[in-house]
């Protein structure tokens, strides 16, 4: 019995140490990788709040490329709004992509100088800067070193037509290498807005109205424009019709007998809409305008005044 | 101020406001290019122009009606979508494709004319004098005889290539001459990730053209020995003999393929802290109850 102890004993004796360094060995392969993921969360945080402190030795500038505007496809805005279009392209920081401190995007129009948020101008030069690129989805982090750039600038209607770019410039704890895409066209739009109708009010038979009856016309395009009119007869409700020739219309408030007569071939009014350049204050004329009620016409009379844009001369 | 100069200034302003108001509700048109322009056709050139209807607020379904007033060219001259088409409610921007075909007899000089657009709501009319609007198209077009080589590169990319496929090189090339062109030859040489080390270069002719007053996109296949990961590209595009476009892109090979294992190792090396603490606890109280066990072991045989 007692020798059984003693082998017992030995034998405990003999596999404790081996038990305990193979605990210890186990420990110690479990908490390397926590160890290392901490130190990389570490670099990468240090690195980040360092990176506006001192230049970080063995720092690699990041570098833009592939930049594109709208695909490569010719740009068509959209009268009195503003339009998405999208800038993408590539950066690459060696660091990884967590190094990346921001990414400036401008899109301009081809001559114009659009370096930063100052020059920003709603007829030549958008400009946007990502400030946490590291929060970019396309940024995973440890070993991925790329930055995709798709981001959407809302172009308004009155952008200058003509060729235009993105340039995409990054920036980690130095200055990055920018790059410019290949010119795409902006389209010239030719567009205008008219207040939806033009209210004459109650006229009685063989009288002319009276007081100022108006449409306004706003430039919502990207060029110079001016419109012609042009209408058909007034079908009145109960009996008969009004001429067109009975209406009359002028640039400037006038009575009936002075101004132009309407007619249903389109007629250039001259007005020269310039194109909008005020970021607040669009390009507006009003036209003003005056009927004749000849007798045996009666109720409610309505019609179409068509306005055409062109190009102004 | 008194309550009764309070109150007529409120009044002031809300008739200012209702007269303002009776010219907030515009109706917006227009056309954008605002014109068909070319200077480059031949005796039977073939040409096609898409021009967008636009309107800012397009509430309603739309007619339009489209009338071409260019003269002795009229007959050159097609509305894809037909002569009277309607304008879908809540479409910005509507494409009407111009098409322009130059009779191969065509005398040589210059053509202008105009396309008139005239819109007008499907819904019935309201009552009063209703504002309709229209624009006119420029038609600026000249036939010439002299051959016109004009192509530009617009955009050039390499989507994600999945490992041992091929990289596809895509190049969009847009020809606004009178003949049938495009690049001839692309050259890229392929780096690592920090373009440090160089991994090949290979060269593909072009033969592929892109037809007169088109915008096409060209395909260049080439072959892929990469692994997964990001490579940079050196890209010359060549216009014949000369470098149209000397740029260079990143671009991704992705994979593994399906089917190909993973190894379990370089997963658990990814794993939360949260995971590797739960098992080191697993193991330590295995530890403490081997320890345990042994240590009454003993204690039973010194009994």
């Amino acid at each position: 019995m007692e020798e059984q102890a003693d082998n017992a004993i030995e034998k405990s004796k003999e596999s404790l140490p081996i038990l305990i360094s193979f605990l210890i060995l186990a420990i110690f392969v479990l908490v390397l990788p926590i160890l290392v993921n901490e130190y990389a969360k570490f670099y990468k945080n240090s690195s980040a709040a360092l990176s506006t402190a001192s230049v970080v030795v063995g720092n690699v500038s990041p570098v833009a490329s592939g930049s594109a505007l709208n695909g490569g496809n010719a740009i068509t805005l959209t009268e009195n709004t503003t339009t998405s279009i999208a800038a993408t392209g590539t950066v690459t920081d060696d660091n990884g992509c967590l190094d990346l401190v921001s990414v400036g995007v401008a899109v301009y129009k081809d001559g114009t100088t659009c370096e930063d948020a100052g020059d920003a101008d709603n007829n030549n030069c958008y400009y946007w800067t990502d400030s946490a690129p590291d929060e970019n989805a396309s940024c995973t982090g440890g070993s991925d070193t790329t930055y995709a750039l798709n981001y959407s600038f809302n172009i308004q209607y009155y952008a200058d037509p003509g060729t235009w770019k993105v340039t995409v410039t990054p920036a980690d704890s130095g200055a990055g290498t920018p790059t410019t895409s290949s010119g795409v066209t902006l389209n010239d739009l030719q567009a205008l807005a008219v207040s939806e109708t033009i209210t004459y009010g109650s006229v009685s038979n063989g009288a002319s109205s009276t007081g100022d009856h108006t449409a306004t016309v706003t430039n919502t395009g990207n060029t110079a424009i001016d419109f012609k009119v042009s209408g058909a007869d007034l079908a009145c409700s109960v009996v008969g019709s009004i001429p067109k020739s009975s209406e009359q219309y002028s640039l400037a408030s006038f009575s009936y007998g002075d101004g132009t007569v309407l007619s249903a071939t389109p007629t250039d009014v001259n007005a020269d809409l310039a194109a909008r350049t005020s970021e607040s204050v669009p390009v507006t004329d009003t036209t003003y305008w005056q009927v004749n009620v000849p007798n045996g016409v009666s109720g409610t009379c309505s019609g179409a005044v068509t306005f055409t844009a062109e190009a102004a001369l | 101020m008194n309550l009764k100069a309070k109150a007529l200034i409120f009044l002031f302003a809300a008739l200012i406001f209702f007269i303002f108001q009776k010219d907030i509700a515009l109706a917006g048109f227009g056309i954008s290019p605002a014109s068909v322009t070319n200077k480059n056709l031949v005796p039977g050139s073939f040409y096609e122009e898409d021009i967008f209807l636009v309107q800012g607020s397009p509430d309603a379904d739309l007619n339009a009606v489209v009338t071409i007033d260019a003269g002795k060219i009229n007959s050159w001259i097609k509305i894809e979508n037909g002569n009277s088409f309607v304008i879908p409610k809540g479409v910005q921007q509507f494409p009407m494709k111009v098409v322009v075909s130059v009779p191969l007899d065509a005398e040589l000089g210059k053509y202008n004319g105009a396309i008139n657009v005239n819109t007008s709501p499907t819904a019935s009319q309201k009552s009063g004098v209703s504002v309709v609007l229209g624009a006119n198209i420029a038609i600026n077009l000249e036939v010439t005889s002299v051959q016109i080589s004009d192509f530009s590169i617009q955009n050039f990319q390499i989507p994600d290539v999945v490992k041992e496929s091929p990289i596809k090189f895509i190049i969009k090339v847009k020809n606004d001459g009178n003949i049938d062109n495009g690049p001839t030859k692309v050259s890229l040489t392929f780096f690592d990730q920090h373009h440090s080390k160089q991994l090949g270069q290979q060269e593909k002719s072009i033969t592929e053209k892109v037809k007169s007053f088109q915008t096409k996109d060209i395909s260049v296949e080439l072959s892929n020995n990469l692994d997964a990961g990001s490579y940079w590209a050196d890209v010359k595009i060549y216009a014949g003999d000369k470098v149209a476009v000397d740029s260079k892109i990143v671009f991704a090979v992705i994979g593994p393929p399906a089917g190909q294992k993973v190894s379990i190792f370089s997963d658990f090396f990814k794993m939360s802290v949260w995971v590797y603490l739960l098992i080191i606890l697993v193991v330590l109280i295995l530890s403490a109850v081997v320890v345990l066990i042994l240590h009454r072991n003993k204690k039973q045989i010194f009994k």
